[in-house]
């Protein structure tokens, strides 16, 4: 793109959204290089914040006219590079932030894509329902996101992922087509669109408008902390679990690197610090279910080896104990200036011989790695604090990073449970998929976006299209996006 | 029909050919209100049987010829289940259960089959063999080949192999029952028609190049 | 994978650069950015932590120079109010941060004319009790009450020195107590003493109410706060160094604050001084001896007085809740006065946009957090705002008087006290 023709954009930008939401200059765009993985920094040509659907709807017609690439952007708080925009528009829909309807007799509400997850939820509090996923970082992200990614959480293992709690959305394709998908009431008519939009990852457009479904709360949550002296104890204590019948509401890991970087912090629960691995587990339903399923789990975890099963016997209790889960990414910050983050998932039996694998791959690499994860659907997250100073040390964690992906593909798992691939799965897609899927999906979004104008370079890399295999020398503008700076 | 490659190769001579197929399981279903186009049959009745069973992980893969009453038959052996209750006969098979997306009285617990399916087989109409999706029961890598594939009747590729989450029957009703969802029907399954035609068609032409898979059965409404 | 830190290029003595392993400690994962009231404001990023760290990170490693125009817009843009911290799990020391980076930037370029002004009057005692006896003139006459609609900055201070009237009677009782709780010097503070004389007077009430022995420190004077938040560090430690030798010569075992800012101020002294050979041990052994009145007051009880029939709402100063992670405690003394119902109020957790001088330097801003504010008071049906800091006390009671609203803003010892006049 040339330097004049950017401009103009940005003139005719500014005339829909205002001066103070187009941003161009060096120092101002700083803040959106990166989402919440920090190891990769884009600069984006330039970013654009609408105010509302119409603006919204303006700026994506404009770019469509201009044949401008553009990235959407919601609390950038994805780990995968998603959200980054290589010399490309970034489109920030974080200002749509009006929750347009709450029906509670028919048991949805409908959002536009910048409302805060956690923000929807309070507002739900008081009719005694709630908008089920919760991933980490609900108290930041937006709907938006949650539905580009496929978000999932702790409690996705009882609830399930975002696909499961969307009914609707109004959806603004690359080229300025509003369309609605979906069913407000639940009907289901002609191909999925839906289910494919939702962890499209921000390349088959974006959504104007997005209808989730709600659920009633819970009339009772119980809330236990096992605590174990080996890991393998846990792991064999979540199997017991998953075998038994309970489906736990949650059933979360947390090694002990992990717990004594939580302890540190101002979200200290009390976990304790001489642990090598604790489970934090929920179970929930009637008062009778919930107790007699607390039993059932406590007693499996005593029979696998624990040495203590604590009981939350309070609401600020069960809340102190998730806020030290929720918030042990962030924690991971005490260790070292930089992080990386894993999301691999494996068959729930691999457990105890992947942890061990990733102990032995840390240890190979001269590195610490700690694991927090999703234990119930053998969701990992193995975590590497590292400083990126140390081009050695970088090396090192890279090596460690592909060994621990190749050992969990291996298992037969994946490499992503609720992240997304982004930028930086990218990479691995090839070694999980055969060529004639990769090229499906490329077809499957090429109906949407035919040009790879929506968040182009990202989910599945650009050589695996066919139109990609006919003509290389085609697609080369696209290729650049890609491209590590 | 038996296995991928020789699915894939008779959909490549009927492409080739130009000659639509009816792609049928055991034939003893709806036929959704519209025929299909052709006169050829291409049956998945054979293509039959579990092919790998994970009671601890919770997962099972099954080919498409499979009838529902033998997977209810072997997951009973282990106190488990897959909520898959369409309505008519238990012979019916997994491939037209998941291709039709039809569901019954546990959707309304743990939703219709596009919130059951992990993985699949799939062969296209230019007779690729996709497999998209796994056996773990969370991920998001990649575009999803899988819900678009659900309730889509054949008519974008030819469903082989299914990988599903399977429950434990021990789970206790009360502590889901305040999960129950609104919806439209006790049972029913994905209306074939087309309904956003561009993007419908767009996917139609990529996905099923020569106009052979299950013609005629998508109606147009728009 | 790309650095995301960089070879600091700012000389290594430059207050940034010493405060390197607090801006290493962010993660950039965005669960400050809903706990900020300049972002949910501005709805950019540079308004938000996360943004000023990066901007931030920029000055230190030379990518941007400290006379940047955006950096400076963005960092002054900041309220200081330190919400992040507590939203934050890797622990950055958001405050200070932003401490260094403003005194960083002074090197680059001076502070505005107007704080300048403003930052002066605060360091020199004659000065500042000469323009506190002018406000305390104008307060009483009904010049501010008539002139509080106006536009802008004048019709905004206006209604600020209009909101100091206290909307209860104030009944005379003489207070008794045992002096057993121990003894308390109180720090008087500029604001509270020039234009919340009654409160500060209150406060030595209550606390003898509540047993504790009240003891003069005469030559105390600013505590330094709008200093060091300023980046005027060097004028922070010379005030510091006052109140440390005037705090030491009381020989109180505590010394207490009603002004949440100031309070947060002195706790931090030990910081302030730092690699200080001669200071940092006193300024830490004074730090330690400081405490909110709501503490001490919560230590102690407190006493149960008469009945006062209000329906209140509890709003946090910032510097108490996230600067000084006191949540209990103004509860605990509000819960012991008869007759009060506690209303809840959404987002007292937020800042009210005062933040220290910041409402006359950033009015824009300030404005915009204010009505957030405004509206969840509203919603809330109090009567009364009670929140311990004076610029809060003003903000938030200015802005009722601008907006026509009914409820008043009042500091939570003024409650106890009333409380206890109607005994």
């Amino acid at each position: 793109m040339t330097e004049p023709a950017a401009t103009s954009v940005a003139e005719e930008l500014r005339a829909i959204v205002g001066d103070r939401f187009v941003l161009e200059r060096d120092a101002v765009l700083l803040a959106y290089q990166s989402d919440g993985l920090p190891g990769y920094h884009k600069r984006p040509s330039l970013a654009v914040f609408p105010g509302s659907r119409d603006e919204t709807i303006e700026v994506v017609r404009l770019l469509a006219t201009t044949g401008t690439s553009f990235v959407p952007r919601g609390a950038g708080t994805g780990l995968s590079g998603g959200a980054l925009a290589d010399d490309v528009v970034l489109l920030g829909l974080h200002r749509l932030k009006a929750v347009l309807d709450v029906d509670i007799a028919r048991m949805r509400a409908t959002v536009e894509p910048g409302v805060v997850n956690a923000a929807l939820n309070k507002r739900l509090a008081r009719h005694g329902v709630f908008y089920a996923p919760d991933p980490s970082s609900e108290a930041a992200c937006t709907i938006g996101g949650n539905v580009a990614e496929n978000a999932g959480g702790p409690h996705c293992l009882k609830y399930g992922v975002t696909l499961n709690h969307i009914l609707a959305a109004t959806v603004l394709l690359p080229d300025g087509e509003v369309m609605e998908i979906g069913d407000r009431d639940g009907g289901m008519a002609g191909y999925d669109l839906l289910g494919a939009f939702i962890g499209s990852e921000g390349c088959f457009g974006v959504a104007l408008d997005i209808t989730v479904r709600l659920t009633r709360r819970p009339a009772a949550v119980r809330t236990a902390l096992a605590d174990f002296a080996h890991v393998a104890d846990a792991t064999r204590a979540t199997s017991a679990i998953i075998a038994s019948g309970v489906v736990p509401a949650a059933l979360e890991f947390m090694d002990n690197g992990t717990i004594r970087v939580v302890e540190e912090s101002i979200f200290a629960a009390g976990y304790p610090i001489d642990a090598a691995a604790i489970l934090l587990i929920e179970v929930d339903g009637s008062e009778e279910s919930s107790d007699a399923e607390m039993e059932v789990v406590r007693s499996l975890c005593m029979e696998s080896g624990a040495r203590t099963v604590r009981v939350a016997t309070n609401e600020a209790e069960r809340m102190r104990l998730w806020q030290g889960r929720k918030k042990a990414f962030g924690a991971m910050g005490r260790l070292a200036p930089n992080l990386v983050v894993q999301d691999a998932v494996i068959p729930r039996t691999q457990l105890t011989d992947i942890l061990a694998q990733i102990h032995a791959i840390g240890d190979s690499h001269g590195l610490t790695v700690c694991n927090v994860f999703h234990a119930g659907d053998g969701n990992l997250h193995p975590n590497i604090s590292y400083d990126a100073g140390d081009p050695d040390q970088v090396e090192r964690v890279h090596d460690a990073m592909s060994a621990i992906m190749q050992a969990c593909i291996t298992a037969g798992g994946s490499i992503t449970g609720e992240h997304g691939v982004g930028l930086d799965k990218l990479p691995y897609m090839t070694k999980l998929f055969d060529e004639p899927t990769l090229a499906a999906m490329c077809d499957l979004r090429n109906a949407f976006d035919p040009d790879h104008r929506s968040n182009p370079g990202k989910v599945v890399p650009v050589h695996s299209c066919r139109e990609w295999l006919a003509a290389p020398a085609a697609r080369a503008p696209a290729r650049r996006a890609t491209d590590a700076r | 029909m038996h296995g991928d490659t020789e699915v894939a190769a008779a959909i490549r001579e009927a492409g080739a050919a130009g000659i639509p197929l009816r792609i049928v399981g055991r034939g003893t279903w709806l036929n959704a209100g519209a025929s299909v186009a052709a006169e050829t049959t291409l049956s998945l009745r054979d293509d039959a049987g579990i092919r790998a069973y994970a009671p601890d992980d919770l997962t099972v893969t099954a080919r498409a010829g499979t009838t529902l009453r033998e997977l209810t038959e072997t997951l009973a052996r282990r106190d488990q289940w897959v909520a898959l209750d369409p309505e008519g006969d238990p012979d019916g098979t997994l491939g037209a259960t998941v291709a039709t997306c039809s569901y019954g009285a546990a959707a309304a617990l743990f939703g219709t089959p596009r919130d059951q399916v992990l993985g699949m087989t799939v062969v296209l109409g230019n007779g690729d063999i996709i497999r998209p999706g796994g056996k773990v029961v969370k991920n998001v890598a990649g575009f999803d080949l899988i819900r678009l594939m659900i309730g889509a009747w054949g008519t974008l590729g030819v469903i082989t192999e299914i990988t599903l989450r399977v429950r434990s029957r021990a789970m206790r009703g009360d502590s889901i029952a305040h999960m129950r969802r609104q919806m439209p029907a006790s049972h029913g399954y994905r209306e074939p028609v087309i309904v956003n035609a561009k993007i419908s068609n767009a996917l139609r032409q990529r996905f099923d190049p020569f106009g052979i898979l299950n013609p005629g059965i998508m109606r147009d409404v728009e | 994978m790309t650095t995301s830190t960089g070879t600091p290029s700012l000389h290594a003595d430059s207050p940034l650069a010493r405060e390197q392993a607090g801006l290493d400690a962010c993660v950039h994962c965005g669960f400050c950015l809903q706990a900020c009231p300049t972002y949910l404001a501005l709805e950019d990023e540079s308004d938000s932590p996360r943004g000023r760290i990066v901007l931030m990170r920029a000055l230190l490693d030379g990518s941007l120079p400290a006379s940047d125009p955006d950096l400076r817009q963005h960092i002054d843009q900041c309220l200081g109010c330190r919400a992040c911290e507590t939203a934050c799990p890797s622990g950055v020391p958001y405050g200070h941060l932003l401490e260094a980076t403003r005194a960083t930037m002074r090197g680059g370029h001076a502070p505005t004319f107007a704080s300048r002004i403003l930052l002066a009057v605060f360091a020199h005692r004659p000065l500042m009790r000469f323009a506190m006896a002018m406000a305390r003139l104008l307060a009483a006459t009904p010049i501010p009450t008539l002139l509080l609609k106006l536009p802008g900055r004048l019709g905004f201070g206006m209604a600020m020195l209009a909101s100091t009237d206290f909307p209860l009677e104030r009944a005379k009782y003489v207070a008794h107590g045992s002096g057993e709780n121990g003894s308390a010097a109180l720090l008087l503070g500029c604001v509270m003493e020039g234009l919340f004389t009654e409160t500060n007077r209150a406060t030595e009430r209550v606390l003898r109410r509540n047993d504790y022995s009240m003891i003069a420190a005469p030559s105390q004077g600013c505590c330094g706060a709008l200093h060091a938040h300023a980046g005027e560090l060097g004028a922070a430690r010379r005030l510091a160094k006052r109140n440390i030798a005037a705090f030491e010569k009381s020989g109180a075992q505590y010394i207490v604050t009603n002004s949440a800012g100031c309070g947060a101020m002195m706790k931090e002294y030990g910081h302030l001084f730092s690699g200080d050979a001669e200071w940092s041990q006193r300024a830490s052994d004074v730090a330690s001896r400081v405490r909110d009145v709501s503490e001490l007051l919560a230590a102690a009880g407190p006493r149960s007085g008469g009945v006062i029939p209000f329906a209140v709402a509890y709003d946090a100063p910032c510097h108490l809740q996230h600067a000084q992670r006191i949540t209990e405690a103004p509860l605990t003394v509000l819960r012991a006065i008869p007759g009060i119902e506690l209303v809840p109020l959404d987002e007292s957790d937020q800042c009210c946009g005062s933040a220290g001088i910041y409402n006359l330097l950033e009015p824009e801003t300030s404005d915009a957090v204010l009505e957030r504010k405004l509206d969840r008071i509203e919603a809330s049906g109090a009567a009364l705002v009670a929140t311990g800091n004076p610029g809060c006390l003003m903000q938030i009671g200015g802005g009722l008087l601008r907006a026509d609203m009914r409820a008043r803003a009042v500091h939570p010892v003024d409650l106890l006290d009333a409380s206890y006049a109607a005994d």
